[in-house]
């Protein structure tokens, strides 16, 4: 351990010191005496003010070294490293093969040699060390643990050499990091450890390919503690060819028909001509392109699907084979938006022309292909009789027209809520603030006032000057030439109060938007599982000029998504990922079906199983299925694929990733034929334990503050 | 803006300095100087005639006698006994502390202008002059005369003069009143860095025996400003005396001591009557000749009334 310097040679730096004093020294002649009329009236000061001067130049002068001092001292990159390890204190060994199962391990002739050098070295570990085998890829897999008992350790290396036998190639990308932790903290652990001394060396035989992109591109900070050593044995492809479909996308053409996309790369060092790359749609293959691509490099394509073509989606795209086939097909699903169903609540009001239903009605079409709703106006009596019934039992209430609503409608739409019902409010005139504070706001933050206005007038209104952009309501308002609705006049409201601050939540409540005299204008409340969202003016013209407002449809539609949840498409999956179980669908006694890539058949899942998160891991690319138990149909079909990053075969340097995994003891020996260079690791193998630069910089910036100051006050 | 203010503005004391002869600058200012300024100081007619004398310009038309100029077709100048007895006695102090200038001139150069133009405005105004030059020591004195002869010779000994070492001013204004005859004019122009006591009880002395007593400051505008901006040793320019100062600290001390001086000076002359005045380096010569003109003309006139009192009491 010590101090040392990563850039010595800019100590030479410190040869300036000279400057400060020679400045000192030049600058004197500027102080020869000036020949003056008289001295008479020229206070006399006193020597020992003289030599306070004196000193002071003095003084400012050894600033000014110091300054540069820490220049040359921050630019040689001061350090503390730390202390490699004494071999001469090291105990017994333990020999962990780590086998890299990463599907960039399936190029053509790679996984065999790899098979082949774990083999050699178990051979020539010792027949008393302890060995185990683990592979790894995005998770870490024991397949031959340690062995306690002693005798059974010459045993040990046979069940390694059987685990290497029938370890096979996987679908997952690779986490160096992360496993070398899991992988150290699992052999720490084992059972061995326990009876062996502190000082019992453990030894990683890395078996991998050493992909680049297997390796965060921002260090976490993790490495290997220097109790353990690292061999890495790189088993590489000479001159593989792979390309790959990257990523796939369905996206909605003008004609509202969809189009796949789809990016192809060429991992390799050689251009690609005449590939073939085709569409399979539902087991259908549709469309075929051929592409050229270029070394190092990707381009993308699209197939049109006819519109035709509709619910739900399941393909991929697909390659000719190459080195590494598993990356030559990728899935995709696409789901379309099941329809929502949406209850307009409003009183019936013939002698109307406008009625408040009616913009809602228009707003909402009823007819089934033009919209992901179904919509159906009821008056507010027959409203307990939809909510009783499981059939008519619809996704969203809209309540839109209630007069004077009764506490026991209230009441209903709240029980409606938060059973997970979806409700949006509007509040008129003729509800009684008290009543709506009794049944409906009462320990929600919330608390209704009297009217805005007393009396109505076309020229006495409030604006809607402030929206929360951030709610997904208004994320599509986001644009500059959308997010002004200053437009909207409001001539009448229910002044409504929330406790919560301006732009936070607070509890159950939320404020998505105020008018002019911060006001709410629209507020969102959670009620148990459910929601209801609060308009507190009548949508009629008389109160509001926003249902003839162009953006009136728009925030319906988007509050009523918001609402209910809507969408449409599918989610990507990654092989290695966990499902989480929020993914799944699952009835009131949480029960589940999902049909995982790989495996056949239907798996019905209870949240509650003890295995349920092995279970839920993807372990190969295909389609991820969901459904409820007894249902028919696939609700939800997402498409797992393998990790795009991995068919990038282009390995890092061992010696990088010793220097990025390991400290200096562990790099000490191989150094040489590694040829460190570069950033943890100084040039003898020692860890930079702690780089002193930037602070010397900061202490730098420091004393030129206190020179100027210092500077300052000699003047004064 | 009268033309006497204009006159004022296009005196350059340093543009002066360029001509080399005394006697020919002198005459420059001089004649810049006298259109307007020289008024009698006569109010009446009943002091004694003396002779006449060729109108020159810049006289009062009130004093030409028309009825000569009716005989003879020339202009004429009535003059009175009064007039022509003025005797002024001009001091230069050639001290090394007037040999300092923070740019252009220095003190004893402008001085010695100054000293010129009195010298030439005294001959122009058939006045005698006289001349002291001195240091710590007597260098010069030409005792006071009004013949052309005797201007140029006061003309040479200026020329030859070099300020050095320490200056007595009081030696010098004690030699004067041993020398002088009473109810003359004295002038002094000195930048009065000396101790100050002994100077002004010879003064006190001088006013005593009926001279007008006149004080010409001569400063440089760094010794009013002191514009330094780094510390340094200040070095007396007649003592030798050194004296380290950092100038932004003492600056205020040094102006606050310098106007106490000067201040006392002041006082003590006003309190006898002894005009004092104090001119920049950089200042127009103009405004001295002027003001020494005004106090010589008030000087005519005490003098002149004292004459008359002194006459009636006779009667």
């Amino acid at each position: 351990m010590g101090f040392s310097l990563l850039a010595p040679l800019f100590l030479v730096g410190a040869g300036l010191l000279i400057a400060p004093y020679l400045i000192h020294q030049i600058r004197r002649p500027e102080r020869e005496p000036i020949r003056f009329s008289s001295v008479m009236f020229i206070p006399n000061i006193h020597k020992e003010v003289i030599e306070r001067r004196r000193i002071q130049h003095i003084l400012l002068m050894l600033l000014r070294m110091l300054l540069l001092l820490l220049l040359a001292a921050a630019f040689s990159r001061p350090y503390w490293k730390a202390l490699a390890a004494d071999d001469s204190e090291l105990g017994p060994v333990r020999h962990v093969v780590l086998l890299d199962t990463s599907y960039s391990m399936g190029t053509r002739g790679v996984f065999a040699r790899a098979k082949r050098a774990a083999r050699g070295i178990i051979s020539d570990i010792a027949a008393d060390e302890p060995i185990s085998v683990m592979t790894f890829a995005q998770t870490l897999k024991v397949v031959a643990p340690f062995v306690s008992d002693t005798d059974a350790k010459a045993g040990s290396k046979e069940a390694a050499r059987r685990a290497i036998d029938a370890a096979e190639v996987g679908s997952e990308g690779t986490a160096y990091l992360s496993v070398l932790e899991l992988a150290h903290q699992r052999a720490a652990g084992a059972g061995v450890a326990k009876q062996a001394s502190e000082r019992e060396r453990l030894i990683l035989h890395l078996i991998s390919d050493l992909q680049k992109s297997g390796m965060p591109k921002h260090h976490a900070g993790w490495k290997l503690p220097p109790s353990v050593e690292l061999e890495v044995v790189a088993v590489q492809a000479d001159s593989a060819r792979n390309h790959a479909v990257t990523d796939t996308h369905i996206r909605k053409s003008a004609d509202d028909g969809l189009r796949v996309l789809a990016k192809i790369r060429n991992w390799s060092d050689r251009d690609v001509e005449d590939l073939d790359v085709s569409l399979v749609l539902n087991g259908e293959t549709l469309e075929q392109h051929t592409l050229s691509v270029r070394a190092r490099s990707a381009t993308q394509t699209s197939f049109r699907l006819d519109p035709s073509v509709s619910g739900t989606l399941e393909g991929y795209i697909q390659l000719k084979d190459d080195d590494l086939s598993i990356d030559n097909r990728r899935f995709f699903a696409w789901n379309p938006p099941r329809k929502m169903r949406v209850l307009i609540v409003a009183e019936d009001r013939p002698n109307e022309l406008w009625p408040a239903s009616w913009f809602f009605q228009q707003a909402l079409p009823t007819q089934p292909d033009e919209g992901p709703w179904s919509t159906e106006t009821i008056r507010p009596e027959a409203l307990q009789e939809y909510l009783d019934n499981p059939r008519q039992r619809p996704k969203v209430i809209v309540a839109c027209d209630l007069e004077g609503a009764r506490a026991d409608e209230m009441r209903s739409l709240l029980e409606f809520a938060g059973e997970g019902g979806q409700v949006l409010f509007v509040l008129n005139g003729s509800m009684e603030p008290e009543l709506m504070n009794t049944v409906l706001f009462e320990g929600r933050g919330v608390t209704a006032r009297k009217l805005r206005f007393s009396k109505i007038r076309p020229d006495q209104f409030e604006v809607m000057s402030w929206v929360d952009l951030d709610h997904p309501i208004f994320v599509p308002f986001q644009g500059t030439r959308f997010n002004d609705f200053s437009a909207l006049r409001f001539y009448n409201y229910v002044i409504l109060e929330s406790g919560e601050d301006r732009n936070h939540r607070l509890g159950m409540t939320r404020v998505l938007a105020r008018f002019d005299d911060d006001s709410p204008a629209m507020v969102e409340m959670e009620v148990g599982a459910g929601r209801m969202i609060f308009w507190p003016f009548a949508v009629n013209l008389e109160w509001t000029n926003l249902p003839k407002n162009p953006r009136f449809v728009p925030l319906l539609y988007e509050t009523l998504a918001y609402l209910g949840d809507l969408q449409e498409g599918a989610v990507t999956w990654e092989v290695g990922q966990r499902v989480p179980a929020e993914a799944l669908v699952v009835d009131d006694s949480g029960l589940g079906v999902i049909q995982l890539p790989g495996e056949t058949g239907d798996t019905e899942i209870r949240l509650a199983d003890e295995d349920v998160e092995e279970r839920l891991v993807l372990r190969e690319p295909g389609f991820f299925r969901t459904k409820l138990s007894g249902a028919a149909d696939w609700r939800q079909v997402d498409a797992t694929n393998v990790r795009a990053a991995e068919g990038d075969l282009t390995p890092i340097p061992t010696a990088e990733f010793l220097m990025k995994v390991t400290t200096a003891s562990q790099l000490e020996a191989g150094r040489d034929e590694a040829g460190l260079v570069g950033t943890n690791v100084d040039d003898e193998g020692y860890l930079i334990s702690k780089e002193y630069g930037r602070a010397l910089l900061f202490a730098l910036l420091a004393f030129v503050l206190i020179e100027s100051w210092y500077m300052s006050s000699l003047k004064g | 803006m009268t033309k006497q203010e204009t006159s004022l503005q296009i005196i350059d004391p340093e543009q002066l300095a360029k001509i080399a002869d005394l006697q020919v600058l002198a005459r420059t200012v001089v004649e810049g100087v006298m259109p307007g300024l020289h008024r009698s100081p006569h109010s009446g007619s009943s002091i004694e005639f003396a002779q006449y004398r060729p109108y020159t310009q810049g006289d009062d038309l009130r004093n030409v006698d028309w009825k000569l100029y009716g005989r003879t077709d020339r202009l004429h100048i009535k003059q009175y006994q009064e007039e022509t007895t003025l005797r002024c006695t001009l001091l230069l102090d050639c001290s090394a502390s007037m040999d300092y200038a923070s740019a252009g001139l220095t003190k004893f150069d402008y001085a010695r202008m100054l000293v010129a133009c009195l010298a030439m405005l005294l001959h122009r105004q058939r006045d005698a002059a006289g001349f002291i030059a001195y240091h710590k020591e007597l260098l010069q004195y030409i005792p006071p005369l009004s013949n052309a002869l005797h201007l140029r010779r006061i003309f040479v000994e200026l020329d030859n003069l070099e300020p050095q070492g320490t200056g007595d001013t009081a030696g010098a204004l004690h030699y004067l009143g041993d020398v002088l005859k009473p109810r003359g004019m004295v002038v002094l122009v000195s930048d009065l860095l000396h101790p100050m006591d002994e100077m002004i009880e010879h003064l006190k002395s001088l006013r005593a025996r009926r001279h007008d007593v006149v004080v010409l400051q001569i400063s440089d505008p760094a010794e009013q400003t002191f514009p330094f901006d780094k510390s340094a040793t200040f070095i007396d320019a007649e003592s030798g005396d050194e004296q380290y100062a950092v100038p932004e600290a003492v600056r205020d001390n040094y102006l606050r001591n310098r106007r106490e001086h000067f201040d006392s000076i002041r006082r003590e002359c006003l309190a006898h009557e002894i005009d004092i005045a104090e001119f920049t380096t950089t200042e127009p010569l103009d405004r001295a000749l002027h003001f020494f003109l005004q106090h010589r003309n008030h000087a005519l006139i005490r003098s002149s009334l004292k004459s008359r009192r002194a006459e009636g009491g006779g009667r």
